[in-house]
């Protein structure tokens, strides 16, 4: 009896253990620490992963190997070997690469990076980086990573414009009684490939560009087919050094109009006018045109506080151009202050010419997020032109004092399902030159401003499609120093756009 | 009795047995290739919603209306010259209760600055600008599209005082045709954005005759307000 029970204790033991050794071994099987999926890495702490594109998907995933300098075990082929089958290749004798992971991504929500709040969510501001870097592409839980990140936006514009001068330019009058439609549009694949290593990282971008008009330029032909073109190296959030073909930091916030390459951004400016543009810290924000580049450094002292040391350097169309463009961003999200300075000089390629034209100007916004249903921002900047001609005499007319300040309000309902947003904005401009007549009445200098101001309405579908209607205003006033006294004509110009944007 | 003590210990295995394949259950259960069961899966969108409250009856708004592309008609020498506007803007109340459906009816009184030509009709001494009141009254149909947003057409039919300078007032009926959409911030509180087209036939009785002192402008309207 006695063994019997001893019998049976044993194989109630042994009955006991083996699932219980079962359970533990599949606790740590799949699932386990070591094999956890990676999961994508905030850009900062209180970061939220901005949900703009949809998921990343790995299109041309390479063996991963999570440690390489231990050597992957030789494949198992000769035990699967089917008789009379090709014998695979030998393995080739080569050490384990250093990069472990390649792969061709659509830019993960992580890689548009909001360690605060960029803006109202699909709102102008959200859509602006406020000097962080992106895309975002760190390494990922220590391993080395290689990735070719894609992204890219679209818009087509279809435009009414009319325009309506009157004053006492009879010549100016007449060029500028217009009225029209344009539809015209660009769109871009941004390619990104970046090498990351720990907080470290060397990152590339090209933008190709197609483009429909937008009055061309870029010499020409098919117009643009590059906006960006750049690389970098640095540690993320610390500091990075860039060098190519890239835009300097936003400071001016125009808001859900004044886009770029549009009738309202142009303003009530006619083919018979003098060209008046507005200020904002601009002559070398943008893309510079022709053979030239920038070189940029930032730096990320703290999580609200950046600077971006850029420099231009290179030719425009008449000549050699040196310029530089610090600016710094305070941002602590509900709260944004940018400011910044510019100075940049154009020569002549005739060594023989003393043309010269010098630039400088000082500007700032300040901007705040009220989530989820408001945001505004006011802005100002002045700048001032100092142009020689080719003998060294002053060139009166190009040379000018421009000064600009404006704002932009936006309002959304805040709904992640139909996010729906209003926007209103206005800026004023004036330019003063120093073409100068005199006389016993007194002394008059070309003086003009221009006023550019629109409302706009925009609604996104399935949180993809950007569909914005604009409506916009503008006025322009010329005083012209070509008698005394001054005449003066007005320009106005009234516009609305509908415009479809989609970014991915 | 040793039996009954081998019996209790065989028992007490057997307890133990269980336990260690509940434990074993457990782990299972722990491990994450078990996906997660459907109904774990939120929808971050739920179409379900709970009764919604009546929808508000009573809605006060604000707005600031630009003008622009305007017509100004007013009479030289006894007889109607038009021209082109200058942009006025102006700021206009409403306050409108729902009747039925999506239909509103209320008052829309406003006041739009700065109306005058833009280059004065030959003949004419520049005019000094002038102050437009409109009282006007607001009958509107609201399309609630989806939650928050509202599309609506609107009609302003009214009566319109435009004082001239040095004289006594234009006066006459006006209608403002209009749509818009309205958008949801809070419960209450409310933004709308619309654009429409304003016609006046004021008129001005000059040496007995009546003559036309009319204005036309296209309208938009920026503003806010409150419902409940």
């Amino acid at each position: 009896m006695k063994t019997i029970a001893r019998c049976a204790q044993t194989l109630v033991l042994l009955t006991a253990f083996v699932p219980f050794a079962a359970s533990t071994a599949l606790a740590a099987g799949a699932g386990s620490p070591t094999e956890e999926p990676p999961s994508e890495v905030t850009p900062a702490a209180g970061a939220n992963a901005t949900p703009a594109p949809p998921s990343t998907v790995v299109v041309v995933p390479v063996p991963v190997q999570p440690n390489p300098a231990v050597a992957s075990p030789a494949p198992a082929r000769e035990a699967t070997a089917v008789a009379g089958s090709i014998p695979p290749p030998p393995e080739p004798a080569v050490e384990a690469p250093p990069v472990t992971e390649i792969g061709v991504q659509r830019l993960p929500g992580s890689a548009y990076p909001e360690p605060q709040t960029r803006g109202l969510k699909y709102g102008s501001l959200w859509l602006t980086f406020h000097g962080l870097q992106w895309p975002y592409l760190p390494a990922k839980a220590g391993r080395d990573r290689f990735v070719i990140g894609l992204s890219g936006w679209g818009w087509l514009d279809t435009a009414v414009v009319k325009f309506g001068p009157w004053g006492q330019s009879a010549q100016a009058i007449n060029q500028d009684l217009l009225a029209y439609a344009t539809q015209q549009g660009r769109m871009l694949l941004r390619v990104t490939p970046t090498y990351s290593f720990a907080d470290w990282f060397v990152q590339g971008q090209v933008e190709l560009v197609g483009t429909e008009n937008q009055t061309i330029q870029r010499s020409d032909v098919g117009g643009a087919d590059t906006d960006d073109l750049w690389l970098r190296i640095g540690q993320w959030n610390k500091w990075d050094f860039q060098v190519g073909r890239f835009e300097g930091w936003e400071v001016f916030h125009l808001g859900m109009g004044l886009d770029q390459n549009t009738f309202e951004r142009q303003g009530a400016i006619g083919p018979g006018d003098p060209a008046v543009s507005y200020y904002g810290l601009t002559d070398n924000q943008f893309r510079p045109s022709g053979a030239a580049g920038n070189a940029a450094v930032h730096y990320y002292p703290l999580p609200f506080l950046r600077f971006e040391a850029l420099g231009t350097v290179g030719s425009f169309s008449s000549g050699p151009v040196v310029a530089t463009r610090p600016v710094a961003i305070l941002d602590f999200g509900w709260l944004k202050l940018k400011g910044g300075v510019e100075w940049q000089r154009e020569t002549s390629q005739n060594t023989g010419s003393q043309f010269e034209t010098t630039s400088k100007g000082v500007g700032g916004a300040v901007q705040f997020v009220f989530e989820p249903h408001i945001e505004f921002g006011l802005n100002g900047a002045q700048g001032t032109v100092v142009s020689t001609d080719a003998q060294g005499q002053p060139n009166n007319k190009g040379t000018f004092t421009r000064t600009s300040f404006g704002g932009f309000a936006n309002v959304s309902n805040g709904s992640e399902r139909y996010p729906l947003m209003f926007g209103v904005g206005g800026l004023y401009t004036r330019d003063v030159d120093q073409n100068a007549l005199s006389n016993s009445a007194g002394i008059v200098t070309d003086d003009y401003w221009l006023w550019q101001s629109f409302a706009a309405v925009q609604y996104v579908v399935f949180q993809q499609l950007y569909i914005k209607l604009v409506g916009s205003y503008s006025r322009a006033h010329f005083l012209l120093a070509s008698a005394i006294p001054a005449p003066t004509y007005d320009n106005e110009m009234y516009s609305v756009r509908l415009r479809f944007s989609f970014y991915f | 009795m040793n039996e009954r003590k081998q019996m209790r210990k065989l028992s007490t295995l057997i307890g133990l047995t269980l336990v260690a394949l509940g434990a074993g259950a457990r782990a299972e259960d722990g491990a994450p290739v078990v996906p997660a069961p459907a109904a774990a899966v939120v929808d971050p969108f739920p179409y379900a919603q709970p009764s919604p409250p009546p929808p508000p009856r009573v809605r006060i708004g604000l707005a600031f209306i630009p003008m622009g592309l305007g017509k100004l008609t007013t009479p030289v020498s006894g007889n109607p010259v038009q021209g082109d506007a200058s942009l006025a803007y102006g700021a206009g109340l409403s306050a409108s209760y729902r009747i039925i459906a999506g239909f509103s009816a209320g008052i829309a009184p406003q006041i739009i600055s700065n109306v005058n030509y833009k280059v004065p009709p030959t003949g004419i001494a520049p005019p000094a600008a002038v102050r437009e009141t409109d009282l006007m009254a607001r009958l509107a149909y609201t399309f609630p599209v989806v939650e928050t947003i509202g599309l609506y057409v609107e009609a302003l039919p009214g009566y319109s005082l435009l004082p001239q300078p040095g004289g006594s007032a234009a006066k006459g009926f006006v209608v403002a045709f209009g749509g818009g959409a309205d958008m949801g911030i809070t419960d209450r509180i409310f933004a709308n954005l619309g654009a429409g087209y304003q016609l006046g036939f004021q008129s001005l009785t000059v040496a007995g005759e009546k003559v036309d002192t009319r204005t036309r402008y296209v309208r938009v309207s920026l503003g806010g307000g409150v419902r409940f």
